[in-house]
């Protein structure tokens, strides 16, 4: 089963995250910022991060390229989940490595399209 | 000659439009235009406001009743409305502030930052804040909702 890491400081929205995961056939772990994320990575190895930009302690665009500085972690998907909208953002967070971009507010459609970009969602994965 | 000032203010339509897909994303619930609150309804208010730096200084704010927040934070936890807890309520009106800003920020001049959402059991009062540039009251569930854009340096207390 594909492993997904929830990383946002707001319950409310993982637990919406974590409802349409488990839907789509993934199992899920979160984290409430960046610095906890990365602990959470070295011990679970997720095959996946949904990341958000705005949090205490280390914003989504640190950890992404906290992330990238790693070799051990070049292929792991990072997916942006986030408010910022402007395409300013959208460049900064690609260049520092992430795959994809969702902005909130978002469906469960528009959730599921991004995974199918990554490569993560399909007949054979979900 | 006097140059005019730099304002930015949202129509009624946009701010119902981004409120409304807010909503109606992460709760499902239709929100629909109604007359200000009275202030009438029993059960207290929950209050959420985000600030916006950069190009446009400002901040949103968002108010609805403690009952809103309760249902909210029921949809979003995927529970019942009898089991979710103060924090929770507050999380869920923070987590729909901060969506709530960050649509209405791409309607506003950039680059801009938006800040981590202040969240509180209480009543709101943006005067304060600066210069009302949006104002929508609005109705959720049989719920006032109101959320308010104002334009201005100072830091929401």
């Amino acid at each position: 089963m594909v492993r997904v890491l929830v990383i946002d400081d707001s319950r409310a929205i993982r637990a919406v995250l974590r409802r349409m995961l488990v839907e789509m056939g993934f199992e899920v772990i979160e984290a409430g910022n960046g610095r906890e994320a990365l602990t959470t990575l070295a011990g679970e190895r997720p095959d996946l991060c949904l990341v958000d930009w705005n949090m205490p302690e280390m914003d989504g665009l640190s950890f992404v390229e906290a992330v990238r500085a790693d070799p051990s972690y070049a292929e792991l998907p990072l997916l942006m989940v986030t408010t910022e909208s402007e395409m300013e953002r959208v460049i900064e967070a690609l260049t520092a490595g992430a795959n994809e971009y969702l902005m909130k507010p978002f469906t469960k459609d528009a959730l599921e399209a991004k995974l199918e970009l990554l490569g993560v969602l399909g007949p054979s994965l979900a | 000659m006097d140059q005019e000032p730099d304002v930015h203010d949202l129509d009624d339509s946009q701010l119902l439009e981004v409120t409304e897909f807010v909503w109606n994303s992460t709760l499902g619930l239709i929100l629909e235009p109604a007359p200000p609150e009275t202030g009438s309804e029993e059960g207290g208010r929950v209050s959420a406001v985000v600030a916006i730096t950069g190009a446009w200084a400002g901040s949103i704010h968002l108010t609805t009743t403690t009952k809103m927040a309760g249902v909210a934070a029921a949809l979003m936890f995927g529970c019942g409305e009898d089991e979710v807890s103060e924090p929770e309520r507050l999380d869920a009106v923070g987590e729909l502030a901060n969506q709530i800003g960050g649509s209405v920020k791409s309607l506003l001049p950039g680059p801009c930052s938006l800040s981590l959402p202040r969240v509180w059991v209480g009543v709101d009062d943006p005067t304060g804040a600066g210069r009302p540039a949006g104002l929508l009251a609005a109705s959720s569930d049989g719920h006032p909702v109101e959320v308010v854009v104002v334009e201005g340096d100072a830091v929401p207390a």
